[in-house]
């Protein structure tokens, strides 16, 4: 093998080409000023859905995509209440994976509610860091995911974004933009492609932005 | 078998050609507007192309830089001279382990490597998992489109397929409905499978790391549930840096779709416990390209499928018309690369008109190379040969004055004396889809002389930009 390396580096340096364009640099773009409205258009262009919520309560201030509440009691006792995998404390996990065994069975999973790290204004998509493997898997294999993300969540574009990651360190990370979807029978949109069939962003805003109101 | 007579196999169904046309341009307006919406959009592109040419001049470097990280992190890497040796490296690993079922995702490289069928003589199921390459895999077809696989297929035909190999009801060709089946399917096949085989979009020296994008989630189900990942990757998606992302990143969707971002972005380094990450570096032919000062910025290529979808062959012919693994311009200036002979059709699907360099988010000189490609053809003596009489006739008319207004004379005379139907036949197959404009009764010398005439006799400037009536050829 250690053939095939040489010998490619040995082709690739000798066919060295010089095309001298020299980078300029870009300005990063700056945040908008109706950033939240932005950041909305672009979580909806893409098939989810954007809820501000203040950080108290929120669990019951936001609309759930399944039919029962997650935290209602209810597994077990008759009622068809949701599986949940969360890695938020606030909310029990239960069923699959709640218990961060190997979960490859696929069993049914109605939601998964995770920590993102922040939302870029410009495309709608959140930066997630799972910290487990099986909280990667509960993001796509359950029908509906929640990301939430809290307090100074925001960068304008995908420059400052990655300024904030460590990329040398990161074993997995995804930019996350909506649900699982796909065109590819006559360009006809369908959610929930393989993974997810909703995507809705959480943003926990406490202190009010200047000049506006705390609550979606 | 060249491209004209594959094409006709495709526009010979009106309304399908018509759809496909109207499809991928509406696909080429998504993406002006999301292109609208950044501000620095044309510095953008020219930043990615000069990021994309500096990984070009300094493949050897990076790729090192990227080994030795990737295999800090707890990656193996590979590396393959050619197809053969890329496919063994794959079929070696997934022997050895005993695996026996494979997900696949989107990788023209795979494709262009013959993986598959490689594998499947082995006796190693392998599936693809993106919905238009499960699609064209089910229908034993190759891919038309380098990023919408599926898209010379109307929704009956997918029904069809689907009824025929997933026991879908006959009829059904909703695409909800199909593409909850497939969903339903590739589920169980992604919860079975033992490995997961993907593409690269782009691999980064600095950091060893890989990144890879898909809407349908189907690169991450094929990561997240197997314990190996093998990333195949061509010598040209490496760049440099971290900071180079988010330039690259801002463009791919964009162009290719018209998202400001696609759904999945997913960064892998290196291997978590009890898993496996292998990278294959594949050269198969890069290298050599590299060496050729016409073509090698084409290198530079992200295979976001913006030339295919705004080229007006493209739309209107079929990418399976260009009988190559990639298809379109990009491909047109690639194919030749690997076999002249066998695509010398290529560089002429092409009217020159420059829209695909117009949306390149790299700013690859396509059209340029396309051009420089029928030189090529044309020194090495590779055009057929009624192209090359035609040719050699025209240059010696074009480059006589005399002889140019004498055939132009008979032209004009026997197009008004011969019957229109004979014309017709003798200008084929230009008059296949269209009728030839009315010929203009006199040369435009003729025609320029007269006016300059009139101009004096009135007195006025003989001015050069004013238009007349049909003075058109000469
Ligand atoms: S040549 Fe340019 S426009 Fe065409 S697929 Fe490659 S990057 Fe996209």
């Amino acid at each position: 093998m250690s053939n095939a390396r040489d010998a490619i580096l040995a082709q690739l340096a000798a066919k060295r080409p010089a095309f001298g364009r020299a980078r300029r640099g870009l300005p990063s773009p700056s945040m908008p000023p109706d950033a939240e409205a932005v950041l909305r258009a672009r979580i909806e262009a893409a098939g989810g859905t954007l809820q501000i919520v203040p950080r108290a309560g929120w669990i019951e201030r936001i609309a759930w995509p399944v039919a029962e509440h997650p935290a209602a009691p209810g597994r077990g006792e008759g009622r068809s209440s949701p599986s949940v995998y969360s890695t938020l404390p606030e909310l029990a996990s239960r069923g699959p994976g709640a218990d961060g065994e190997d979960w490859t069975d696929g069993a049914p999973l109605d939601l998964a509610v995770l920590r993102g790290a922040f939302a870029v204004v410009e495309n709608g998509a959140v930066w997630q860091v799972p910290r487990a493997p099986e909280e990667r898997r509960a993001a796509l294999l359950a029908e509906h995911l929640v990301l939430v993300i809290e307090g100074d969540a925001l960068v304008a574009s995908l420059h400052q974004a990655y300024e904030r990651i460590d990329l040398a360190t990161l074993a997995f990370g995804w930019f996350l933009c909506g649900p699982s979807k796909t065109a590819d029978i006559e360009q006809a949109l369908v959610l929930g492609a393989h993974g997810p069939r909703s995507l809705s962003v959480v943003w926990l805003r406490d202190p009010p932005m200047p000049g506006k109101g705390a609550t979606a | 078998m060249g491209h004209v007579s594959r094409a006709r196999a495709f526009v010979a169904d009106a309304e399908r050609t018509r759809w496909h046309d109207q499809a991928l341009w509406f696909v080429r307006a998504k993406r002006d507007a999301a292109a609208d919406l950044v501000p620095d959009w044309e510095a953008l592109r020219s930043e990615a192309a000069a990021i994309k040419r500096e990984a070009l001049e300094r493949l050897p470097e990076l790729w090192i830089e990227f080994e030795a990280q990737a295999t800090r992190a707890g990656a193996v890497v590979h590396w393959a001279r050619d197809a053969e040796e890329h496919n063994a490296i794959v079929a070696r690993l997934l022997r050895e382990r005993g695996v026996t079922r494979v997900v696949k995702s989107k990788s023209m490289l795979t494709e262009e490597c013959g993986l598959n069928p490689h594998l499947e003589r082995q006796g190693i199921e392998v599936v693809d998992t993106d919905l238009g390459e499960r699609i064209v895999q089910l229908r034993s077809e190759p891919p038309s489109h380098i990023v919408m696989p599926a898209i010379h297929l109307r929704r009956g035909e997918v029904g069809e397929t689907f009824a025929r190999t997933m026991g879908a009801p006959e009829g059904l060709d909703d695409p909800d409905a199909l593409t909850a089946l497939a969903r339903h399917d590739l589920r169980a096949r992604f919860l079975a499978a033992e490995a997961g085989i993907t593409g690269v979009n782009f691999a980064v020296a600095e950091t060893g790391s890989l990144v890879v994008v898909s809407n349908e989630g189907n690169v991450d189900l094929g990561t997240a549930l197997p314990k190996l990942h093998i990333a195949c990757v061509g010598l040209e998606k490496i760049v440099p840096a971290k900071r180079d992302l988010p330039v690259l990143l801002r463009l791919l969707a964009r162009s290719a779709t018209g998202q400001a971002i696609s759904a999945y972005t997913s960064h892998f380094r290196g291997a978590s416990a009890g898993r496996e990450l292998h990278v294959v570096i594949v050269d198969n032919g890069r290298s050599r390209l590299l060496a050729e000062p016409d073509f090698r910025e084409a290198l530079a290529c992200i295979r976001c499928g913006a030339c295919l979808n705004t080229c007006p062959v493209y739309r209107r012919s079929g990418g399976h018309s260009y009988g190559t693994v990639i298809p379109g311009p990009i491909g047109s200036v690639l194919e030749p690369a690997r076999d002249l002979v066998a695509h010398a059709e290529l560089p002429h699907a092409c009217t020159l008109c420059g829209s695909c360099a117009e949306v390149c988010p790299v700013r690859i000189p396509l059209p340029q190379q396309l051009l420089a490609w029928r030189g090529v053809l044309a020194a090495r003596g590779l055009h057929p040969r009624r192209r090359r009489l035609a040719l050699r006739i025209a240059a010696e008319i074009l480059s006589r004055p005399t002889a140019l207004r004498l055939v132009g004379g008979l032209g004009r005379a026997l197009a008004r004396a011969l019957p229109e139907s004979l014309v017709e036949q003798l200008a084929r197959p230009w008059t296949r889809e269209r009728a030839l404009p009315p010929l203009p009764a006199a040369s435009f010398q003729t025609l320029w002389k007269r006016r300059q005439a009139t101009a004096r006799e009135r007195g006025l400037p003989a001015r050069s930009d004013a238009r007349e009536g049909d003075g058109d050829a000469g």
